[in-house]
């Protein structure tokens, strides 16, 4: 119980990912070849960095008086088929960790 | 005198959408919620718990005040790591949140209320090595697995006729890359380039496991004592045949099938035997029929299913919530779509 109050954070989908990451340099992504890497690294494949020019992937705030999230254009959805609307132009990001967690 | 509205704590980032609708489905059946991000300790959140003065427990958080002793229910979601002043050092306030751990972990296990999940227990129920034992135990099917870091080991069942082999995280599909997007780890088969990278075995624990055949494959969520079976048909599509989650453009879901007798008696059990009230577990339906379970995840996400074929988990889980504690398992009511 002690250590697992606070877990890592979501930091699957793109609408959790830091600000820092919008303008990540792709030389920071290793490549999966290295006999260092875990055998992991070398059936992983990088996510949608065509993602990084798009919108805010955190538009909105926190409203602490409802107490959720209020985004510039309704409420947030996150469907899979339909695609997390977390920003508002397509195209709409996906939250992979909305199946995989 | 009025009943007292059921209280609800929710702890979790404020960047949830799963969330959301939950609070504005609790709020509108009459609960009182208080949700915070335990990032807020200590600057904007306390903890107390004080025996003398009469005794309390209570968490405040901006005008709020919640009874700890009073809550119906507590939604254990993704809370974040505590934030200490600048004013502190890297030992300070590495010392600041130990004690944050043990006291603000202590006060939380002394309630009685309903949990979904209460933290001790999902830190254990997400092993999955565990999770299988415990499966094989209640009678399910689960594929033979390999679980090792030594090379030779994965040679050997690679040499033997074992049929086709996937390698599968342990901790979910994702390599983070601190300053960079992530990058996604599927369930891949894994093919003769295994060979140039069995070395990496060594390096930590793998998994691998024997490929079974698929006609379908179920996401089971469960809140309490609601299944909600959902087909998914992750054969329609090559890229979605070994793993459903690399599907790029939809999720190919399927008719509802609700799940057979069997399957909910050790799916009842097998949650029991873990302690949890909610879980998101996987299934592959063979083409004879047969149900293998492949993992639960016990903090697995539900809106995507919620949003996309209109089931009504927010209510569900809100309806859990206000009910109190401690959980009873029971019949099962499976929900279809």
């Amino acid at each position: 119980m002690s250590n697992v109050i606070t877990p890592p954070p979501l930091r699957t989908s793109r609408p959790f990912l830091s600000p820092d990451h919008a303008n990540f340099d792709p030389s920071l992504i290793p490549g999966p070849e290295g006999d260092e890497r875990p055998f992991a690294y070398a059936y992983a494949e990088p996510w949608n960095p065509a993602f990084v020019d798009g919108p805010d992937p955190q538009a909105g705030y926190y409203d602490p008086e409802s107490q959720t999230w209020v985004a510039p254009e309704g409420d947030i959805t996150a469907g899979y088929s339909s695609y997390t609307q977390t920003y508002y132009s397509p195209p709409f990001d996906k939250t992979l960790d909305d199946i995989c967690a | 005198m009025a009943a007292r509205s059921p209280e609800v704590l929710i702890l979790t980032q404020d960047f949830d959408p799963t969330v959301d609708p939950v609070v504005r489905s609790l709020k509108s059946k009459g609960a009182r919620v208080v949700r915070v991000d335990t990032s807020y300790f200590p600057q904007k959140l306390s903890f107390t718990s004080s025996d003398f003065e009469g005794g309390r427990q209570v968490l405040r958080h901006r005008d709020s005040e919640l009874d700890l002793s009073a809550m119906s229910g507590v939604w254990y979601r993704r809370p974040t790591a505590f934030e200490f002043g600048d004013e502190m050092g890297e030992s300070e306030r590495q010392f600041a949140r130990y004690e944050a751990l043990h006291g603000i972990g202590g006060i939380l296990r002394a309630t009685d209320c309903l949990w979904i999940n209460r933290p001790d227990v999902d830190a254990v129920a997400d092993l999955k090595p565990y999770q299988l034992a415990m499966a094989k135990k209640f009678g399910m099917r689960v594929p033979r697995t390999l679980l090792t870091n030594d090379p030779d080991e994965v040679a050997r069942v690679l040499k033997g006729d074992e049929g086709k082999l996937v390698y599968k995280s342990l901790s979910g599909g994702v390599i983070h890359y601190p300053g960079a997007f992530p990058s996604g780890l599927l369930t891949t088969v894994v093919g003769d380039e295994i060979q140039e990278h069995l070395g990496r075995v060594r390096h930590t624990m793998c998994q691998f496991q024997e490929y079974i055949e698929k006609a379908y494959e179920v996401r089971l969520t469960v809140i309490g004592n609601t299944y909600f079976p959902v087909t998914i048909d992750s054969q329609r599509h090559e890229t979605t045949q070994v793993d459903w989650r690399a599907s790029q453009d939809q999720m190919y879901y399927g008719d509802y099938r609700p799940l057979p007798e069997q399957i909910v008696k050790q799916t009842q059990e097998l949650l029991d035997g873990l302690g949890v009230v909610y879980g998101a577990l996987d299934f592959i339906v063979t083409p004879d029929g047969e149900y293998v379970f492949l993992e639960a995840n016990p903090t697995g996400q539900f809106m995507w299913m919620q949003n996309d074929l209109g089931l009504p988990m927010s209510d569900c889980i809100s309806d859990l919530l206000m009910e109190g504690g401690p959980f009873q398992r029971g019949e099962v009511k499976q929900v279809g779509y």
